[in-house]
């Protein structure tokens, strides 16, 4: 069914006819982002009524720490960390243990900003450690480096008393080789403390306030893909990934904003609608839109220039394109169905002909491969560090009345294009008029496409950004206020992944793609790598990575969601 | 490492985290987002407790917006579990922002793709840093952003110009715009529009959402006939058998002794045997125990008259399996359990804890004869719409083949 799918766009490519899209084109294809199910057969209890089945404490045998023997250490030692950050620590010093000071004495300055390092190592009681450990707050330990016996650790930490204050700092740790391991030594390598007047925090959390009173909070606000997962099938195209986007816009232009919200395959996407007193009453259904498709990137915008926000929506079906019909109603005008495995979208005019042009990113090439085999099993990316085995990305061109045709080829976006890439963003950077492109691609290097006249080239190398690494995210702006536009990028920050990369068997490259987030700052026609010295890489596994300046002083500073699977149980990979 | 080998390694070791995911274990989970101030010295410092900005969601998208118009940039975030979505309220004591609409004429209305410059008044001397925003649709990941541009003026109350390089290349200049509040710019006007103030509006609750706990209970009706197992089981008699049964649609009903609501809804079944009767389904209640005596005593002091039987232990492996091949998360094996199934032993719901009998008969005079189609309609639990049509059959048996009998 999906090969001749292709086969009819290629044919309607080779005759040069566009795409028209109408209701007729909408044709149901199937195809799911996750792996077929591994088979492991879980114990039914038979001793009691619906609880759930015993946390297992025994890790199955089959974790990659068999093949990086360093991670098995790791797991020991973490564990633990974990007592320590409870405040546990009789179970986990050894004798003779030292530390340094973890930092300097609060400064009654405001805002005030210390670092330094934790000074000589002196020898602690477990009591003088444990308070050491207390007044430094709510402690986070995570290992960023491992090597047998000596472990980095990085430290966060937070406190309201008796200041609202918060920890960073990287810790050098070593063990013996007692089992479970004990700690030997605490050396603070540099640490940061920033503490604050402000008795309360910059953002306050109004979720409840704004959108609580729909009937649809408790089922698809309060409740995860972890719960959806365990009820609705992947024959419903639910995937516990959890990849769905959101699109601001004032649809009924009230000069309000509203918002849309995408959702997994059998869940239908939200509509919230901003009313005068700043709450937002959910609408999809009576707009029509309430789709249940698994649904990832949508952009509120004007696709037909009527002076009303059309909608767009990158579903695993097709890129459905709905036209606002300005009372109260968006009407699917049709799709595109050649992107079955679309993540974000971006839309820029870029033939500067006066109507906006769409860019999908596709990360897999989908499920061909193999019958029955899905995912990341049907097609790994290949190598790890520079695939180039992704999705093709595809550029609609709007040919008016909600036409859209494929243009990819034609205009030089074919080149590095199938790098699995996960978002896109574009920028007018060389400020002649049409907007250049940079895609965020997840298993290698990042293209950068400049746009002369409607004709691409990726520069990404001669600009210096490819940024090796698990790109996901692009945000353009200017932090450093110089006028040129700069480049922050989302990537993976992964304390597993540089503990497995630091070990043998894997370059430079492997170790590269787990550094995380990266800013390039424009300086003439290149860019410049400040990702360290700005001091913004660890991010944590992140995702939507942003420049915005939330405190008013025209300085960007940057936002970050993270965080890859939360599950039930507390073992982190 | 060969490039295939490489491939099949980490096709390898991502089955196998991806396996202990499944089974509930956490990925890179629990991680704080985050927030870095720009200190204007080519520095960031992280802040995210500071400002409010450090839940543990695994977030996914992020929209900015001054949603209130009180001047101050807000953010909604999208996450992969609960609460899903995040409203943060900026409330800090900030300066000035200016907001710019753009509305294209010539280019396209939204102006997407225009680049902005606020000048720098020239009372503040050569040392001003310039402020240029461009106005995008899409960006970040799955993301889009409030297509309103936003300066922070700080306490920089001059009016100021600004350039507007529209797509395609035309600048245009606008003079005299207030240093904060909301101003359209209309392409070829040359002349700002200011926009009334909203007034000030007050959202009553902090409180942060919670996430409901899962108590494993479910009601699920599948979008499409799956093929189900055929399982092992010794009746009353201690005689094997299997429980497909030719031609006959029927109720698996899998329950344990030591379980109260089982023991609960064995007499609640046993009392409408005869409505089950009239519906032509039948039910077969199978402990899942060790202990055959205790079930069997429940049985005969349930007045429950229908077939029934223990599971053999292989059979557990492949009702796991075939929960595990449907859901991406794998679901705890539990009791109750309960397997609705057609004449052709394909599964039309599944029921995990106690669910009233009525309800099972009411699902099965919807679903017995249900087409395609109704199921891929019937099955979402929320209601909403596809515009597609459902997987053909011959596809859900071609990806769901029932597990093999062991």
């Amino acid at each position: 069914m999906k090969s001749r799918t292709f086969l009819t766009i290629a044919a309607l490519l080779l005759i040069g006819g566009s795409w028209p899209v109408g209701a007729q084109s909408l044709i149901p294809l199937r195809l799911k982002e996750m792996a077929r199910p591994d088979r492991i057969p879980e114990e039914v209890q038979d001793s009691t009524s619906l609880s759930k089945a015993p946390v297992q404490t025994q890790l199955p045998a089959n974790l990659p720490n068999q093949r990086w023997p360093g991670e098995t250490f790791a797991l020991l030692a973490q564990a633990q960390l974990t007592k320590l950050a409870a405040g546990d620590v009789r179970e986990v010093l050894a004798k003779g243990f030292q530390s340094s000071d973890l930092e300097a004495p609060i400064s009654p300055k405001k805002g005030a900003v210390q670092q330094g390092t934790g000074g000589i190592l002196k020898q602690r009681t477990v009591q003088e450690f444990a308070e050491q450990l207390r007044e430094l707050g709510k402690l986070k330990i995570k290992i960023i480096d491992n090597r047998k016996f000596t472990t980095q650790l990085h430290v966060e930490a937070d406190r309201t008393v008796p200041q609202r204050a918060e920890y960073s700092a990287t810790w050098q740790c070593t063990w013996n080789a007692e089992t479970p391991p004990r700690l030997t030594k605490v050396a603070v390598e540099h640490f940061k403390t920033i503490s604050s007047t402000e008795t309360k925090p910059w953002m306050a959390d109004q979720t409840t306030s704004v959108i609580g009173h729909n009937p649809r909070f408790a089922p698809q606000v309060l409740r995860g893909m972890e719960f959806w997962t365990q009820r609705i099938t992947r024959i419903g195209d639910l995937a516990m990934t959890g990849h769905h986007g959101i699109a601001v816009g004032d649809v009924n232009g009230d000069g309000l904003e509203d918002l849309y919200v995408c959702d997994g395959g059998s869940l239908p996407n939200q509509l919230y609608l901003q009313q005068p007193d700043g709450t937002a009453n959910e609408v999809a259904a009576d707009w029509g839109v309430a789709w249940l498709e698994d649904s990832r990137g949508a952009l509120l915008i004007d696709l037909d220039n009527d002076g009303d926000q059309d909608l767009v929506v990158a579903t695993i079906a097709m890129i459905a394109f709905a036209e606002n019909n300005g009372a109260g109603k968006f009407e699917l005008r049709g799709g595109f169905p050649g992107a079955p495995y679309p993540f974000s979208l971006s839309a820029a005019d870029f033939d500067s002909d006066g109507d906006l042009d769409i860019y999908t990113c596709l990360y897999s090439a989908g499920d061909a491969v193999g019958a029955g085999r899905r995912g990341f099993e049907a097609n790994s990316p290949a190598p790890f560090d520079d695939a180039k085995n992704g999705g093709r990305n595809i550029l609609l061109a709007n040919l008016g009345q909600f036409r859209f045709t494929d243009v990819t080829r034609q205009v030089g976006l074919d080149q590095d294009n199938t790098r699995w890439s996960f978002a896109a963003a574009w920028e007018d950077i060389d400020r002649d008029g049409d907007p250049d492109l940079y895609v965020a691609n997840d298993f290698g290097r990042n293209c950068l496409y400049r746009n002369d006249k409607g004709r691409f080239t990726n520069i990404a190398k001669e600009a210096g950004v490819e940024d090796i690494g698990a790109g996901m995210s692009v945000s353009w702006g200017d932090p450093n206020r110089d006028g040129s536009a700069d480049l922050l990028v989302g990537n993976m920050f992964s304390s597993a992944g540089r503990r497995v990369a630091s070990q043998q068997g894997f370059d430079k490259n492997l170790t590269r793609m787990a550094r995380g987030n990266s800013l390039f700052t424009a300086t003439g026609k290149t860019f410049q790598d400040q990702s360290i010295s700005a001091g913004l890489t660890n991010g944590g596994w992140a995702w939507s990575s942003a420049l915005a300046d939330l405190d008013n002083d025209g300085w960007q500073d940057i936002i970050v969601a993270n965080g890859y699977l939360t599950n039930t149980r507390d073992n982190d990979l | 490492m060969s490039p295939s080998e490489e491939k099949s390694q980490y096709a390898r070791g991502w089955a196998d985290l991806m396996k202990l995911v499944r089974n509930g274990h956490s990925w890179s989970g629990n991680e704080r987002n985050r927030f870095f101030r720009n200190s204007a010295d080519g520095y960031f410092h992280e802040m995210s407790h500071l400002a409010g900005l450090d839940q543990a969601e695994d977030g996914r998208a992020l929209a900015i917006v001054d949603w209130d118009q009180d001047g101050r940039l807000d953010l909604w975030y999208r996450n992969r579990n609960a609460p899903r979505l995040r409203f943060m309220r900026n409330e800090r004591d900030t300066g000035s922002a200016l907001f710019i609409k753009l509305e294209g004429t010539r280019s396209n209305r939204d102006g997407i793709g225009a680049v902005v410059e606020l000048l720098p008044t020239k009372k503040e001397g050569a040392k001003e840093e310039r402020l240029i925003r461009s106005v995008r649709a899409g960006d970040l990941f799955l993301s889009q952003s409030s297509k309103w541009l936003h300066f922070g003026t700080g306490k920089n109350e001059h009016p100021r110009s600004a350039h507007v390089i529209w797509p395609g290349g035309v600048i245009e200049e606008f003079k005299n715009l207030p240093s904060k509040g909301r101003i359209l710019l209309k392409e070829g006007s040359a002349k700002a529009i200011p926009l009334p103030a909203r007034s000030a509006i007050t959202l009553p609750l902090k409180t942060s959402p919670i996430a409901l706990r899962d108590d494993g209970k479910a009601h699920i009706i599948l979008p499409a006939r799956v093929p189900f197992p055929d399982l092992r089981y010794q009746n009353g008699a201690g005689i094997e058998q299997k429980t497909t049964l030719p031609r006959a649609p029927r109720l698996l009903y899998l329950w344990s002794a030591h379980c109260s609501h089982c023991r609960k809804t064995l007499p609640l079944l046993a009392s409408q045997a005869s409505a089950f009767r009239a519906a032509q389904l039948s039910i077969l209640a199978l402990s899942v125990d060790s202990d055959q005596e205790k079930a069997r005593a429940l049985i005969k002091s349930s007045a429950f008259l229908d077939p029934s039987g223990s599971l053999h232990p292989a059979a557990l492996t492949q009702l796991a399996d075939f929960q595990a091949q449907l859901f991406d998360r794998t679901p705890a094996s539990t009791v109750p359990l309960a397997i609705l199934l057609d004449e052709n032993n394909q599964a039309l719901a599944i029921y995990r804890g106690p669910i009233p009998p009525e309800r099972i008969l009411a699902d099965w005079t919807t679903l017995r004869s249900a087409h395609p189609t109704q199921l891929y309609h019937l099955a979402p639990p929320l209601k909403g719409t596809w515009f597609t049509n459902p997987l053909p059959p011959r596809e859900v048996h071609r990806l769901y083949p029932p597990s093999i009998s062991k």
